[in-house]
C-alpha cells in the first residue's frame, strides 16, 4: 500500500485541522474574531497539556501566556468601556456645547454593520449630521437626519421617537453621535488604542449573539472535521456512508465485541480514525462477508478491517522508526536522517 | 392540565396494551403495566409545552 | 412550467426507484445527483428562455433551500448524546432500569417505561438510544443470558422499543424532525417554535407503540413463523442476572442532560437557541466525564444530517426550477377529482412518507413540508392556518416514523437485527399502526387540544376533551378490532396475506375519514373523500408489506 496517505493524517492531526479552521474563521467572522482567537488559544493549550509528555511542554508556556494576555486584554477593554459608559450615564443627554466647534467623526453599530457619521458642531449646537458610511437601508435615516439639525444635545429619548423605522439603526446612530462628541470632549474618559483594537476584534458584541454564533460555529467545525477526516485515511473513506442501521450486525455471526455492535463499530471507529481499536476489532471478523451483502451502502467488514489494520501497521512502523532515531540521537550516533 | 390528563389516560391505556402483548397476563402484571404507562404519560406531559 | 413537471418527475422517480433498489446508491447520493440534474436541466431551459442571467440565480436558490437551524440543532443534539454516551450516562440509565424492576412497577411496568424511554428522552435521532439500549434488551432473553423473557416476549419488546425510538426523533425539541414543520407554522402561530407539534406526536407515538406491540404479537409472529432465529430457554440453563453499574460521572452527566433538556424546552433564562444550550451541556459533560473531543464526534450519526441537507438541497433545486409549482398543480388537479377532493388528496399526502419509506425521514420532510405549507393561506388557500396545523401534525408523525419500516438502512433494521429476524418482519406492524392509528391520532390531538395552547393572539379556541376522548377510543377500538380480525385468519401463505391487506384497507379508509373530520369538521362529503383517499394510500402501503420472508443467501 502507498504510504503517503497515513502520512497526511499524521501531519495534519485533528488538533491542527481544528486550529487551522478556527484560525480561518477568526479572520472571516467579524463579530467573534477575538473569541475565536481565544478559543484557538485555549484549544492549543489543552492540546499541549494533553500531549505534555510528547513534547507539549515546549509551547505550553507560550500559549498559556498568550491566552492569559488575550483574556486580560478583554477584561481591560471592558473596564475602559465601562468607564466611558458611566460617564455617559451621568451626562445624558450629551450636550453639544461640551465639544469644541468643528466636524467630528464617530462610529456605532448599525443594523447590518458598523455605521460612521460626521457631526458638525457650531456655537454649541449640532449644525448637521452626515452619514459617512453605513450598511443599513437609507430610508432608515431619511427623516431623522434633518430633524437633528439645530439641536443642542444628542438626545436618545428624542431619537427613540424614530425607532418605528428600525430600532438598531437609530440606536446605532445615537451611539455614533455620542462617540463623535465624546472623542473631543476634553475631560471625558477615552478608549485607548489597546481597547479599540479589542473592540475592533469583537465589534462590540461580547454578548449572547457572539456566544450563540460561536456555539453554532463550533458545531459546524467539528462536524466538518468529522466528515473530512475519513477521506485522509486510505481505504476507510467508505465508512463515511454508514447509516448506523446495524443491518450488518443482524447477519454477522459475531454480533458483539465488548458490548459494541459488531461490525458496525468497526466502521464507526474507522470514521473516527481510531485505527488502534480497529486493528484490535479486526481480529474478531471471520471474513464470511455476510455484512457486505446486507449493508445498504456497501460497507464491508473484512475490507474495513484490513484497510484499518494496514493503516495501523504503517503507523506502528513509523513510530518504531522515530523511536530508534531518537535513541540514536541520544546516544550520539549519526543516523541515516542526519546523513541526508 | 387537560393535556396532562390526556397523556395520563393514554399512558395507562398503552401500558396495559403493551403488558398484555408481552404475555404478562395476570391482573397484577397488567396493573403494573398500567402504572408504568401512567409514569410514562405523566413524565412526558411534564416535558411538553402545554 | 413544463420544466417544473420534468424536474418533479425526475425527483419522484429517483426516490421510488431507490426504494425499489433499482438505483443502488445511498439515498443522499441519489438526491445530490437529482439536484445536479435538475439544476442542469433548469439552466439549459432558463438559458434559452430567459437568457444567461437567469442561470446564475439557480445555485443561489438551491443553497437558499438549506435551512440551517434544524441541521445545527440536530448536530448539537447528537453531540450531547455522544458526550452522554462517553461519560457513562447510558450506563446510569441501565442502573435506573434495574432499580425500577424492584419498584412497585415490577417487571411489566418497567418494560412499559423502557419501551417508551426513547420518546421521553426525545433525542434527535432514534438510532442513538437504540444503539445504546438494544443490546440491553437483547440480554433479557435466553441468548443474551438473563433468561427473563421468552422468544416471543423479546420480539415484542424489541419491536415496540424500536417503534418508539424511530418515532422519537419527531417530537424531539433538540433537533427533531418536527422542528422543520414548526418553523413553517411559526409564520402564523407566534409560539409554534416552542413545540406546537410535539404533544400530538408524543401522544400518538405512545398509543401507536402499544398497538405495534399488539400487532407484532398477534399477526407478525403468525405470518412469519420461521423467520426468527432466537431461541427459548433450554432445559437446565441457569439464569445470569447482570447487575449493571455506572460511574459517578454517568449520573452527573445524566443530570446535566436532563437540565439541558429542560432549559432547551422551557427557556427559563430568556430566549437562547437550543444549539447553545446543548453545546454548553455537552462540553460540561465532557469535562466531568474526562472524555475527549473525540467523544463528541463519536456521537454524530451522519445519516440524518446528510439526509436533511440533501433533502433541503433537492427542495431548493425543485423550487428553483418550479418543481413545487408543478406539484402544487398536480395536487390541485387531484383535489378537483370529485371522489377525492381536497380531503382525499390530503389523506394521501399525509401518508406519503410511509408509502415511500426512506432511510431517514428528513429527506422527504425537508422537501415536502414546504409544499404542505403552500396548501395553507400562504399560497393556494386550500386550508386555514388551524387546518394546516392539523394536517401538519398528521403529516409529521407519519414522516418521522417512516425510517422504521424502511428497507434502505432505516432504523427498523436495527430492531430486526437484534430480534434475529429477516428484513421486512416489522414492516407490517410499523406501517399499519402509523397509517391506521398514529396519523389520525396526531390530527385529533392537534385539533381538539393542542391548537388551543398555541392559538394566535385574537383567536379564541376551546379545548374539546370529550371529542378527543371519543376519537381516541374510536381509533384504538377500530384498530384493535382490525388486528383481532386479521389475527384470526393469520397463518403463513397467500390467503392470510390478503386478509391482512383487507385489514389495511379498512383501517386506512377510517384513518382518512378521521383526518378529514378533524380538518374540515362534521361534513359528509369531505369525510367520504378522505376515506377514499385513505383507501388509495392504504392500498399502496398494504401491498408493500412482504408476503413471505426469504432468508437472503450468504454470498459465499
Ligand atoms: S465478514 Fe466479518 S464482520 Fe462481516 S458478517 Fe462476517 S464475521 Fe461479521
Ligand atoms: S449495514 Fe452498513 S450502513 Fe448499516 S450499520 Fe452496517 S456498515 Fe453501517
Amino acid at each position: 500500500m502507498k504510504t503517503w496517505a497515513p502520512l497526511i493524517e499524521d501531519r495534519l492531526t485533528r488538533g491542527l485541522r481544528l486550529a487551522i479552521m478556527v484560525g480561518a474563521l477568526a479572520l472571516l467572522f467579524p463579530r467573534g474574531r477575538f473569541y475565536a482567537l481565544l478559543a484557538l488559544a485555549v484549544l492549543l493549550l489543552a492540546h499541549g497539556i494533553v500531549h505534555w509528555r510528547r513534547g507539549g511542554k515546549r509551547y505550553v508556556g507560550a500559549i498559556a501566556a498568550v491566552t492569559v494576555a488575550l483574556f486580560v486584554a478583554l477584561v481591560y477593554a471592558n473596564v475602559q468601556r465601562h468607564k466611558v459608559e458611566s460617564y455617559l450615564e451621568h451626562h445624558r443627554p450629551l450636550a453639544a456645547s461640551l465639544a469644541p466647534d468643528g466636524v467630528h467623526r464617530g462610529a456605532g453599530p448599525g443594523n447590518n454593520g458598523p455605521l460612521t457619521v460626521d457631526v458638525k458642531v457650531t456655537d454649541g449646537k449640532i449644525e448637521r449630521v452626515d452619514l459617512v458610511e453605513h450598511r443599513d437601508a437609507v430610508y432608515a435615516f431619511d427623516d431623522v437626519l434633518p430633524a437633528l439639525r439645530g439641536r443642542a444635545t444628542v438626545d436618545t429619548q428624542f431619537l427613540a421617537g424614530f425607532v418605528f423605522r428600525n430600532e438598531r439603526s437609530i440606536v446605532g446612530l445615537g451611539a455614533a453621535m455620542e462617540d463623535a462628541l465624546l472623542k473631543v470632549i476634553f475631560d471625558a474618559p477615552h478608549l485607548d488604542a489597546a481597547s479599540r483594537v479589542v473592540f475592533f476584534l469583537t465589534s462590540n458584541e461580547g454578548g449572547r449573539i457572539t456566544i450563540n454564533a460561536l456555539a453554532i460555529l463550533f458545531i459546524v467545525l467539528l462536524a466538518f472535521d468529522y466528515t473530512f477526516g475519513p477521506t485522509l485515511r486510505p481505504g476507510l473513506g467508505q465508512s463515511l456512508n454508514c447509516y448506523n442501521c446495524q443491518a450488518c450486525v443482524g447477519v454477522c455471526p459475531v454480533k458483539q465485541v465488548g458490548g459494541d455492535p459488531f461490525p458496525m463499530i468497526m466502521v464507526l471507529e474507522a470514521r473516527l480514525g481510531n485505527v488502534e481499536r480497529l486493528a484490535e476489532l479486526a481480529k474478531y471478523c471471520v471474513g464470511c462477508g455476510r455484512c457486505a451483502a446486507k449493508c445498504p451502502v456497501g460497507n464491508s467488514g473484512p475490507s474495513i478491517a484490513s484497510a484499518g489494520y494496514l493503516v495501523w501497521r504503517e503507523r506502528q512502523r513509523r513510530e518504531q522508526r522515530r523511536r530508534e532515531h531518537e535513541l540514536r540521537t541520544l546516544t550520539g550516533e549519526r543516523t541515516e536522517v542526519d546523513r541526508g | 392540565m387537560l393535556g396532562m390528563l390526556t397523556f395520563a389516560v393514554g399512558g395507562v391505556l398503552s401500558g396495559v396494551m403493551i403488558a398484555w402483548s408481552m404475555d404478562f397476563k395476570t391482573a397484577r402484571e397488567l396493573i403494573q403495566g398500567g402504572l408504568g404507562g401512567l409514569t410514562v404519560g405523566v413524565l412526558m406531559a411534564l416535558l411538553l409545552p402545554m | 412550467m413544463i420544466l417544473g413537471y420534468v424536474t418533479l418527475t425526475i425527483f419522484l422517480a429517483a426516490m421510488v426507484l431507490t426504494l425499489l433498489r433499482k438505483i443502488n446508491l445511498p439515498v443522499q447520493t441519489v438526491l445530490v445527483l437529482v439536484t445536479l440534474v435538475c439544476l442542469a436541466i433548469g439552466a439549459i431551459v432558463k438559458g434559452f428562455t430567459e437568457g444567461a442571467a437567469a442561470i446564475l440565480t439557480l445555485p443561489n436558490e438551491m443553497m437558499g433551500g438549506i435551512i440551517l437551524h434544524p441541521v445545527t440543532a440536530l448536530l448539537a443534539g447528537l453531540f450531547l448524546a455522544g458526550a452522554l454516551n462517553a461519560s457513562g450516562g447510558f450506563e446510569a440509565f441501565k442502573v435506573l432500569i434495574a432499580k425500577l424492576q424492584k419498584s412497585p412497577l415490577g417487571l411489566a411496568g418497567t418494560f412499559v417505561v423502557l419501551i417508551n424511554f426513547p420518546m421521553i428522552t426525545s433525542l434527535p435521532c432514534g438510532r442513538i438510544m437504540a444503539a445504546a439500549l438494544l443490546p440491553l434488551l437483547f440480554a433479557f432473553g435466553s441468548e443474551g443470558g438473563m433468561n427473563l423473557l421468552t422468544k416471543s416476549q423479546l420480539i415484542v419488546l424489541i419491536g415496540a422499543f424500536a417503534r418508539n425510538a424511530f418515532g422519537s426523533c419527531g417530537p424531539s425539541p433538540i433537533g427533531g424532525v418536527g422542528q422543520i414543520g414548526e418553523g413553517f407554522l411559526g409564520s402564523h402561530f407566534p409560539t409554534a417554535a416552542d413545540g406546537i407539534l410535539r404533544a400530538p406526536q408524543a401522544f400518538s407515538l405512545m398509543i401507536g407503540t402499544a398497538l405495534t406491540a399488539l400487532f407484532l404479537k398477534m399477526i407478525s409472529r403468525r405470518l412469519y413463523p420461521d423467520s426468527c432465529s432466537l431461541r427459548d430457554k433450554r432445559e437446565g440453563e441457569v439464569d445470569a442476572i447482570v447487575v449493571p453499574q455506572a460511574p459517578l460521572a454517568g449520573y452527573a452527566s445524566l443530570v446535566i442532560f436532563v437540565a439541558a433538556l429542560i432549559v432547551a424546552i422551557f427557556q427559563p433564562f430568556g430566549k437562547v437557541p437550543v444549539q447553545t444550550v446543548l453545546v454548553i451541556a455537552a462540553i460540561a459533560i465532557i469535562l466531568i466525564g474526562r472524555a475527549g473531543i473525540e467523544a463528541l464526534m463519536a456521537g454524530i450519526i451522519l445519516l440524518p444530517v446528510s439526509a436533511m441537507v440533501a433533502g433541503f438541497m433537492a427542495a431548493g433545486a425543485l423550487a428553483a426550477t418550479n418543481g413545487f409549482d408543478a406539484l402544487g398543480q398536480v395536487l390541485g388537479l387531484l383535489a378537483k377529482v370529485p371522489v377525492l377532493g381536497v380531503a382525499g388528496m390530503l389523506a394521501i399526502f399525509v401518508q406519503i412518507q410511509t408509502m415511500i419509506p426512506l432511510s431517514c425521514s428528513r429527506i422527504l420532510t425537508a422537501a415536502l413540508v414546504p409544499v404542505l405549507f403552500l396548501f395553507g393561506p400562504a399560497a393556494y388557500g386550500f386550508l386555514t392556518w388551524e387546518q394546516l396545523a392539523v394536517v401538519m401534525a398528521a403529516y409529521i408523525i407519519n414522516a418521522t416514523t417512516s425510517c422504521g419500516p424502511s428497507p434502505l438502512g432505516g432504523g427498523g433494521m436495527m430492531g430486526e437485527g437484534q430480534m434475529r429476524v429477516e428484513s421486512g418482519y416489522i414492516k407490517g406492524a410499523y406501517t399499519f399502526t402509523v397509517m391506521a392509528a398514529m396519523t389520525p391520532l396526531a390530527a385529533v390531538y392537534m385539533k381538539f387540544l393542542n391548537l388551543v395552547n398555541f392559538a394566535a393572539p385574537g383567536e379564541a379556541l376551546t379545548a374539546n376533551i370529550g371529542a378527543l376522548g371519543g376519537f381516541v377510543v374510536l381509533i384504538v377500538a377500530i384498530n384493535l378490532l382490525a388486528i383481532r380480525l386479521m389475527a384470526r385468519l393469520a397463518a403463513p401463505g397467500d390467503k392470510p396475506y390478503f386478509t391482512q391487506v383487507g385489514g389495511f384497507l379498512a383501517t386506512g379508509m377510517f384513518a382518512g375519514m378521521v383526518l378529514a373530520l378533524s380538518t374540515f369538521g362534521l361534513h359528509v362529503i369531505p369525510a367520504l373523500q378522505g376515506a377514499f383517499g385513505g383507501l388509495l394510500a392504504a392500498l399502496w402501503i398494504a401491498f408493500m408489506v412482504p408476503k413471505k420472508l426469504e432468508p437472503e443467501p450468504a454470498p459465499f
